[in-house]
């Protein structure tokens, strides 16, 4: 009977890590994906010597060690089911021992149903932190350390626990940092059930002393003392922004078709989403047409402006515009913040990302840098040594040279939120960047500045370029109306004439309704006349 | 048993044989070996730490001979050479005025191959023994995770002196010692708490190095050799991003003046010849001797438009610390509209006898510029070093002066163009600079797999007074003492 039990015990946790298991591979791989792209881990001994510096080690190295594992499809999923088990089967035993369930033998089913549940409600704990876009899996494995020394604490023999206890403390802490809180808390009650206050009390005022006593060494904060290698302790699941970290995932894999059909699709209210939106259109070449099928909040949708006050996932997308614009300086300048805001200060893309700008620059020492660092990874070796400078790959080759066109050949100097003297550089010197001139001219009009845009459109001849589309077309009709252009100079545009019409039913509709967006809303919504009349510019 | 024992020394044997391959049916190569870093024919003090190195080829086995006059030794690896400290130590104080003889043999493809030797010209001046910078990721506006540290160039002892993590993270510009004296050094802390921390004998005080006048709060600067003044530059310093790459960033002032403050009476001084509103002027030192000022200064144009007209010629103006005077007149020494160029950091060597400086084709603050050069003035003759075998063709800047003037430290890009490193040369009596190293590292593939940038390296005779700790609790606790 009571191996039965046991059975159903073991199974009760294994369905609960396999809940987790789907969950995770269902409906948060972009997540894992994104955890293992905001580190970097390398082969060598001097990184390996780097995880010394701090407490936690042990858990620190061997989570980012098993955080490569996400990089593979169902990859993150299988690791966090793995370690909730391994979690779930030591608490079940480790708390086993405790004499609260030794000697409750009377009462034994609700000992055994409370141990599952504190067991279940544990993993639960840990599943949902695990859900943080940059928690790191040495936080889990911490616990599951602080666990194992429980048991192994427990294991001595009771006159030598209190010196074993204080050999244990420092220790734990260095080998698993908060997940000495894991071991105190067990072994605080396991004390106080015997009734040894004493003892109790000397471990866990040790256990408190310890942390700021190495704080210093470790250069840390209190808190981080304390919560080291921790850095939350709650978290749950933020599905819109999985699905935003999905469109980044994929727009870093260079599947751009998926990610227009994502932003299609989910249609979010957020400036990453309309970021992702309007760089997978303008890649296709369909933002002319496309533009006001989506949430746009003005220029904030084009460009993602690095200051201090920059969301850390935001800036960690920055740099793909500057990329695919051609303009590498500002898409350097944004991958190194995006590189040193990311937990670690190192992380896996934006280290592929610099090889890749530097070696488009023609800079090949600070190409082979980078490219050296990912041939001591695991998982990045090859891609590298298809990229070495004369041992580059066909493919890559011809890559590299089709990128090479869209950099600029001039210098000029410019801030760094300068985006527009950015592009306009751009095309100075690089007239046929299509992605730059669709860039500029959609600035205009979500800036509402269809002076420029009729300039800018004017002087690119953009209609000679094979470039239209309806928003482009109604932007234009605003424009000609506004300076009440001759019929001679309405035809120079080629606006089609549908859009003059629609544009009058437009104006009639407006009057009529004076104005009344609930009105205009269902069949011009989608128009840029629509976003000219009624988008706000609130400033925050 | 017996068997277990055979088996048990038949491995330890062919361990042995393996890691200890001898060099056998050698090929000469006329070629010099591919190490990193470049430590082939440079001059090092007999104090340096162990020049550990990587050897960049495909070899399964190396056998390195460092042999003197007195006094040799072997070392063997396969990738990484790295000399113990002890028998290093021993063999630089034997060899102490000779020339070292390294001879590199490598097992490539089952064949001896022996590179062609190269030299390490041991000298008995003695460079400083701590090396103090700031650690910091090549970021251009916005910074994270900063640490100034303290290294010891005689080992591989390296402390944290000031990490950011434990000063809400701010920013802190980089450490500097008064006459290479760890009981004299001082960095700005800035943010809420911030202020300048000034180090005199183990006190730190917290400066708020600003008065009503100042166009902005104390910035690069530099002592007094008294210790009593500080001289600083007050600067608004713009940022922005150069269109092609390989410069990447453009640093630059719309204003600046030079002030001096007085550490006693905590009084800024000023003089309308060194705030010019017409004129920037900026990187002030003292001279040796503390009777004069070297600056820089450039002519206020319209910028960025001509900021490549910006060009900063080295100037000096005479100080009276005794009656807390500036001189009446601006003498030029090196001419911007003569010489087409621009100068910035000027720094004099503590026996007086030479000003090594940073040249720019234009522009204030030229770090990310590739032509950023050192070069040398001597004082007494006034003859111009360009110092052809120290720079690089990348940025050499961010220089300092052993204590005895016979070594200067400098952070160079010439490895990337991107990760500054400290590289150390030697100035010999003759005034004949020589080829620089690269600071040493305990394992030398840390400069391939770091991602921080060493920032203004400074050397200093000893140990500095103060720990990460006492910056902590300065910066937490003390209110920083106000300037008039």
């Amino acid at each position: 009977m009571k191996t039965i039990n046991k059975y159903i015990v073991f199974i009760v946790i294994v369905l609960w890590a396999l809940v987790w298991f789907f969950f995770f591979n269902k409906y948060y791989p972009y997540h894992l994906v994104h955890r293992e792209q905001i580190q970097l881990f390398l082969y060598s001994s001097d990184y390996i010597r780097s995880y010394f510096q701090h407490p936690a080690w042990l858990a620190c190295l061997t989570g980012d060690f098993l955080t490569q594992f996400f990089y593979f499809v169902a990859g993150g999923g299988s690791t966090i089911a793995l370690l909730l088990l391994i979690m779930g089967v030591l608490f079940y035993w480790g708390v086993g021992r405790l004499s609260y369930f030794h000697n409750s033998e009377q009462n034994s089913k609700w000992s055994k149903l409370l141990k599952i549940i504190l067991t279940v409600a544990l993993m639960a704990w840990e599943a949902l932190r695990n859900c943080g876009i940059d928690y790191e899996l040495s936080s889990t494995l911490s616990i599951i350390g602080g666990i194992l020394i429980f048991i192994v604490y427990d294991s001595i023999p009771k006159p030598w626990q209190l010196i074993s206890g204080l050999v244990i403390l420092p220790l734990s802490y260095w080998l698993f940092g908060y997940g000495i809180f894991g071991f105190l808390i067990l072994a605080t009650f396991q004390n106080i059930r015997l009734r040894r206050f004493l003892p109790a009390f000397i471990l866990f005022t040790v256990a408190l002393i310890i942390p700021a006593l190495l704080r210093h060494t470790y250069l840390l904060t209190s808190k981080q003392a304390y919560q080291l290698p921790g850095r939350t302790f709650f978290d749950k699941p933020n599905l819109e922004r999985e699905k935003l970290l999905k469109m980044d995932v994929e727009a870093s894999y260079g599947h751009w078709n998926y990610v227009a059909k994502i932003t299609e699709k989910e249609d979010l209210k957020s400036r990453i989403a309309s970021y992702y939106y309007n760089l997978s259109h303008v890649r296709q070449g369909s933002i002319s047409a496309d533009l006001m099928n989506t949430y746009q909040p003005g220029s904030l949708g084009l460009f993602i402006p690095l200051n201090s006050y920059t969301a850390p996932l935001s800036i960690w997308c920055s740099n793909e515009v500057w990329f695919q614009l051609g303009d590498m300086t500002m898409a350097e300048h944004a991958t190194l913040l995006a590189m040193i805001f990311s937990p670690k200060h190192r992380s896996s893309r934006m280290v592929k990302r610099l090889a890749e700008i530097n070696l488009i620059n023609g800079d090949t020492l600070a190409a082979m840098k980078y490219l050296h660092l990912l041939e001591n990874t695991w998982l990045y070796k090859q891609w590298a040594l298809k990229r070495m400078p004369c041992k580059e790959d066909k493919d890559f080759k011809s890559w590299l040279e089709q990128k090479r066109k869209s950099i600029p050949t001039n210098d000029t100097i410019r801030a760094t939120n300068s985006e527009i003297v950015s592009i306009r550089n751009l095309l100075q010197y690089q007239p046929d960047n299509r992605i730059a001139l669709d860039y500029l001219l959609c600035y205009d009009l979500l800036s509402k500045d269809i002076k420029s845009f009729m300039q800018d459109y004017t002087n690119y001849k953009v209609w000679e370029k094979g470039i239209s589309g309806r928003i482009y077309g109604e932007a234009i009709i605003i424009g000609l109306t506004n300076h009440h252009a001759s019929s001679e100079e309405a035809n120079m545009y080629k606006v089609p004439m549908e859009v003059y019409k629609d544009f009058r039913d437009y104006t009639d509709l407006f009057a009529e309704s004076r104005g009344n967006i609930t009105l205009l809303q269902p069949k011009y919504g989608k128009s840029y006349w629509f976003y000219f009349h009624f988008a706000n510019f609130v400033k925050k | 048993m017996k068997k277990q024992t055979f088996f048990l020394i038949v491995v330890i044997s062919y361990t042995l044989t393996c890691c200890n391959r001898r060099p056998e049916n050698i090929k000469e190569a006329q070629v010099l070996p591919p190490i990193y870093p470049d430590y082939m024919d440079v001059t090092i003090p007999f104090n340096i730490a162990p020049l550990n190195f990587l050897f960049r080829g495909d070899a399964d086995a190396l056998e390195i001979k460092v042999k003197g006059v007195r006094d040799s030794l072997i070392v063997h690896g396969n990738k990484k050479i790295c000399f113990p400290l002890k028998v290093w130590k021993k063999l630089l104080q034997r060899e102490t005025g000779n020339n070292l003889t390294v001879s590199i043999m490598a097992h490539i493809h089952n064949r001896w191959i022996c590179y062609k030797p190269f030299h390490w010209n041991v000298v008995g001046d003695k460079i400083d023994s701590y090396l103090s910078y700031r650690l910091i990721e090549p970021g251009y506006e916005i910074w994270n995770a900063l640490q100034i540290c303290e290294r010891n160039v005689e080992n591989f002892e390296e402390r944290v002196i000031a990490d950011n993590n434990q000063l809400n993270q701010s920013c802190m510009n980089c450490h500097i010692y008064g006459s290479q004296n760890g009981n004299l050094s001082m960095f700005h802390l800035r943010g809420k708490n911030g202020g300048t921390i000034l180090n005199r004998n183990g006190k730190l005080r917290k400066l708020a190095l600003k008065n009503g006048k100042m166009i902005s709060n104390a910035v690069y600067g530099a002592f007094h050799p008294s210790g009593n003044f500080g001289v600083f530059s007050t600067n608004i310093i713009i940022p922005e991003l150069h269109a092609r790459g390989s410069k990447r960033m453009e640093v630059y002032d719309t204003l600046s003046d030079v002030i001096v403050t007085d550490f006693n009476e905590n009084r800024i001084l000023q003089s309308s010849l060194l705030s010019n509103p017409y004129v920037l002027e900026t990187f002030p030192v003292f001279s040796a001797d503390g009777k004069e000022i070297y600056f820089c200064s450039a002519p206020k144009m319209k910028l960025p438009d001509q900021i490549k007209d910006l060009k900063y010629s080295l100037c000096r103006i005479s100080f009276d610390a005794f009656h807390k005077k500036f001189g009446i007149c601006v003498d030029t020494l090196w001419n911007a509209r003569l010489t087409g160029k621009s100068v910035c950091f000027p720094k004099v060597s503590p026996n007086g006898k030479y000003i090594l400086f940073t040249v720019a084709d234009y522009g204030t603050f030229p770090i990310w510029h590739r032509e950023t050069d050192l070069q040398l003035i001597n004082l007494n003759t006034g003859l111009i070093d360009s110092l052809t075998i120290v720079n690089s063709d990348k940025s050499d800047t961010y220089h300092s002066w052993s204590s005895n003037s016979c070594w200067f430290v400098f952070a160079s890009k010439r490895d990337d163009g991107q990760y500054g490193k400290p590289y150390f040369a030697y100035i010999d009596k003759t005034g004949k600079a020589h080829k620089p190293f690269v600071l040493p590292q305990k394992d030398p593939v840390h400069y391939e797999q770091t991602l921080k940038s060493y920032n203004i390296p400074e050397l200093s005779v000893s140990k500095l007074p103060f720990h990460a700790r006492d910056i902590e609790k300065i910066y937490r606790d003390l209110t920083a003492e106000v300037y008039k």
